[in-house]
């Protein structure tokens, strides 16, 4: 027994050690860091929700690579916090009567960060770059509508020289279009549309953008410390770039962090000038805090409803819109994000697209639609299309994607309100996302679940998806009257706003009216912000914010 | 060591590389095509046309038949040419595993350091106190962190230690301080599992005749569980020792997203969501070998350590 004692001494003595090292280190680490912790410098603290993936502009495709070259890099055009396009490298820009002929004038002197001079044949390499089917750019079909840029991407033009863009002497450039349009301000604050320099990129091959050392800068920051795998990196002032004088802060300091519990606590901690709130919970606790901020994401889920005959009973105008009648648009924004998604009024999200006369194109869209939950009125309707079909039960499969953590609750909802239509049955079914992006194009589903987000500031980015034959109009609705509207909004009336907005706007309404499609929701971000750093715009589309204006206040 | 055993030795280590090649062959191919099976392509923007998606696997070689690929693949790989991410755009598949590979591994490392001594020692410790409350007690705490997910102590370690009680950073893997959390919540489960091992297979040889011969012989306890009990002991947890590191070596894929560390086990797995695939194939085979490597030295040393064990060709 006496040797136990001694072993279990021992253990204690083990033990103490261990842990005395520990908390030791621990209070010894935690007094110097608070020590050290700066306090009262400009500079903001900013987390990615994933890695980085890469620099190069032809290649990016994600969210986080799009934010950082927004602020690293510059286009033509920038963009004003309302999302309005204004002067960026280009310092003057005009366009033909016809709008298929636009000039810009760069700024004389630009440089990149390196010191390289930046001219208007940076843009004719990249565009060219990006077009060439040999760098597989996966958003080189954004370029569409620009000169040949389809012809040559899809390998049947093999003359690079032939894409829509001309340099002109150093500070001109003149781009050609197939066809107006409306969103092309827009796109040249697009980063896949930003000059990239030949002399540096060249020797480098794949490799540009893989690293922050292995890309130039010419926007207000340069982008630094990112090795290609590391976490944490930031955006540094560039001198080089033509208003540096502008940037109200001393950079961005940005770290990954993909645990919401982290990126909250280090949030409250004061280790972060911003958080996405990312759960119910969180969402829950943070409701009513001063520091949040709901913004809009220009993100639609909608129902897409199978009338390529599948499914009989969707061919019918009165079941369509009585089903759009049973959906509780509000009942399933609570369910899954404590109300804070908006109930859809129409296709275009509140917050993407301004009208001629500068009020919210959704605002005014939802004018000529309804988008209500009337059950008892659903159930006439519904009564009504059965009988003119000689049905008396249907049921629909209703398929929705497993990996997004809100598509249940969602199906949930849709399916409680849509069995009080009698003779109806709804059954769920959950696919991973490649399985429902596969279904979708096959138009292998009954009723889908899918969303949409805005690829630039303009209503056609969604209204687009519901032409007849539309390479995404997985329902297969086909409306002639509907086809002229957006023909003309894109083509006809590109360049008159006036016209071009009612057009949209009649598009809006006829899909409301032939029950198209069902818009659900429209997709908010409820963040909390420092209240101390002011100036940070918000965009809905393209890179998400831009950073030259933030500073923090006493 | 005789020349003869050195002799038997040599040939079977020749034998077991032999069969690594094997294996990692079979692997290999094995993830090509089972890679390939799954559905949809690496080009998941809904908004690319299916022409546009046509023309970029002809980009990438997708559109050849899987064993022209393969082909392909090994020729290059034999090379050393593990190709390019395709999310990474233009990163090599061998920069990024070079890159976060040792973070993996100074992390498993960490975490074994900690974890097999304090597992042995927690272990012998409660045989020796056999049935005793204090070995009950241990028994019940290495069972719960044996079951214990490491992501959910992860969690668990990070509301505690840095949050409630902010002594390590919460995230981030820029000093030595915040490898503390990570390798804590990866070290745990290594000590329970050890322990419990540990505890009965010296049980299992404090009931020996070897033992009861070494009390007879005098010795009191301290000298017979230093020399005769832990070094029985310790046979089979060289064994457990090669797939552990193995797996610890490799990464933690939630570790590693929990507290943002670069390693390569929360790599892997994005690369797979995101059908990565030369990063997915460059991880597999890495892990292959690894894993291969591992077992190896473990039944190196275990046939060290036990002198019953005698390598084949020996008569």
């Amino acid at each position: 027994m006496a040797k136990k004692k001694k072993m279990s001494t021992g253990a204690k003595v083990g033990i103490t050690a261990v842990v005395a090292v520990v908390v030791i280190g621990g209070v010894v680490y935690g007094v110097t860091r608070n020590g050290k912790s700066a306090t009262g410098t400009n500079v903001i603290n900013e987390y990615l929700g994933a890695d980085m993936t890469t620099q190069d502009l032809s290649q990016m495709t994600d969210s986080y690579a799009f934010e950082v070259a927004g602020n690293a890099q510059e286009g033509l055009l920038s963009r004003n916090p309302d999302g309005s396009p204004k002067a960026g490298l280009a310092k003057t820009w005009s366009h033909s009567k016809d709008g298929l002929t636009w000039t810009f004038h760069l700024r004389p002197g630009l440089k990149w960060s390196n010191g390289d001079s930046l001219t208007a044949r940076d843009f004719v390499y990249a565009w060219r770059r990006t077009v060439n089917p040999k760098t597989a750019s996966q958003y080189a079909y954004i370029y569409s509508g620009i000169k040949n840029a389809d012809a040559i991407n899809s390998g049947k033009n093999k003359d690079l020289s032939s894409l829509g863009i001309t340099a002109k002497g150093a500070t001109t450039l003149v781009v050609t279009l197939e066809h107006p349009m409306p969103q092309f301000e827009n796109l040249m604050a697009f980063p896949v549309f930003f000059a990239q320099d030949q002399k540096f990129e060249a020797p480098l091959g794949k490799k540009v953008g893989t690293s922050s050392a292995r890309q130039v800068y010419s926007g207000p920051y340069r982008f630094v410390g990112w090795n290609g795998s590391n976490k944490s990196f930031k955006l540094v002032p560039n001198k080089n770039y033509w208003n540096a004088k502008a940037v109200k802060n001393d950079g961005v300091n940005y770290r990954v962090i993909t645990d919401p519990t982290a990126s909250l606590a280090l949030y409250n901690k004061g280790s972060l000038d911003s958080v996405t709130l990312s759960t119910p919970e969180q969402i829950r606790k943070y409701k009513n805090s001063k520091a949040l901020q709901v913004i809009p994401q220009s993100g639609l889920n909608y129902i897409e409803y199978n009338q390529t005959g599948r499914v009989k009973a969707l061919t019918n105008l009165k079941i369509r819109q009585a089903l759009n009648l049973a959906t509780d648009r509000s009942g399933i924004a609570d369910s899954i994000s404590e109300g804070l998604d908006t109930a859809a009024t129409g296709i275009t999200p509140a917050g993407l697209a301004r009208t001629d006369t500068g009020a919210d194109f959704a605002k005014t869209a939802a004018k000529g639609t309804n988008y209500t939950y009337n059950v008892s009125k659903a159930k006439k309707l519904f009564a009504q299309g059965m009988k003119e079909l000689g049905l008396t039960s249907v049921t629909l499969t209703i398929e929705a994607t497993s990996d997004s953590a809100v598509a249940k609750p969602s199906l949930d909802t849709i399916q409680q309100a849509w069995q009080q239509l009698p003779g109806l049955t709804v059954k769920e079914k959950l696919v991973p996302f490649k399985q429902r992006l596969q279904d979708q194009t096959n138009h292998n589903f009954d009723v889908m679940l899918a969303a949409w987000y805005a690829d630039y500031a303009e209503a056609q980015t969604f209204l687009n998806l519901f032409v007849t034959g539309g390479p995404n109009n997985d329902g297969g609705w086909s409306n002639k009257q509907y086809d002229q509207t957006i023909t003309n909004a894109s083509a006809k009336y590109a360049l008159n706003n006036k016209k071009r907005i009612a057009n949209e706007v009649e598009s809006e309404k006829i899909l409301y009216d032939q029950a198209a499609v069902n818009p659900v929701y429209w997709v908010n971000s409820a963040q909390l912000h420092n209240p101390k750093v002011k100036g940070i715009h918000f965009f809905s589309s393209g890179a998400s914010y831009y950073y030259m204006d933030a500073h923090r206040t006493k | 060591m005789n020349l003869k055993k050195g002799e038997g030795m040599a040939r079977y280590i020749l034998k077991r590389i032999a069969m690594m090649v094997v294996t990692v062959f079979v692997v290999t191919a094995l993830t090509f095509i089972m890679m390939r099976w799954m559905p949809g392509s690496p080009f998941n923007n809904p908004k690319l046309s299916a022409s546009q998606i046509a023309a970029l696997s002809r980009q990438y070689g997708l559109d050849k038949p899987v064993l022209v690929q393969f082909w392909q693949y090994l020729v290059n790989a034999l090379h050393f040419d593990f190709g390019t991410s395709y999310i990474n755009t233009g990163q090599s598949v061998s920069l990024m595993i070079g890159q976060r590979l040792p973070v993996s591994m100074q992390l498993g490392f960490q975490a074994l350091i900690i974890g097999v001594p304090l597992g042995m020692y927690v272990g012998t410790w409660q045989a020796m106190r056999k049935n005793t409350a204090t070995d009950y007690s241990l028994s019940v705490v290495t069972l719960i962190f044996t079951a214990l997910p490491d992501f959910l102590l992860a969690m668990l370690l990070m509301v505690f230690f840095a949050i409630d009680f902010p002594i390590f950073p919460i995230t981030g893997w820029d000093s030595w301080m915040s490898s503390v959390l990570p390798t804590l919540a990866l070290g745990m489960g290594v000590i329970a599992f050890v322990a419990r091992f540990t505890r009965s297979q010296t049980l299992e040889t404090l009931d020996s005749d070897q033992i009861q011969l070494a009390y007879a012989k005098g010795l009191n306890e301290g000298q017979v569980i230093l020399k005769h009990a832990i070094r029985n002991s310790l046979i089979p947890v060289l064994t457990l020792l090669g797939p552990l590191t193995a797996g610890l070596l490799t990464g933690s894929a939630l570790i590693e997203t929990i507290y943002s560390v670069p390693g390569i086990g929360n790599q892997f797995v994005a690369s797979i969501s995101s059908k990565d695939y030369p990063v997915i194939m460059g991880t597999t085979i890495v892990y292959t070998v690894m894993l291969q490597v591992m077992i190896l030295i473990g039944d190196i040393a275990t046939a060290i350590a036990d002198p019953r064990i005698r390598f084949g060709g020996n008569k």
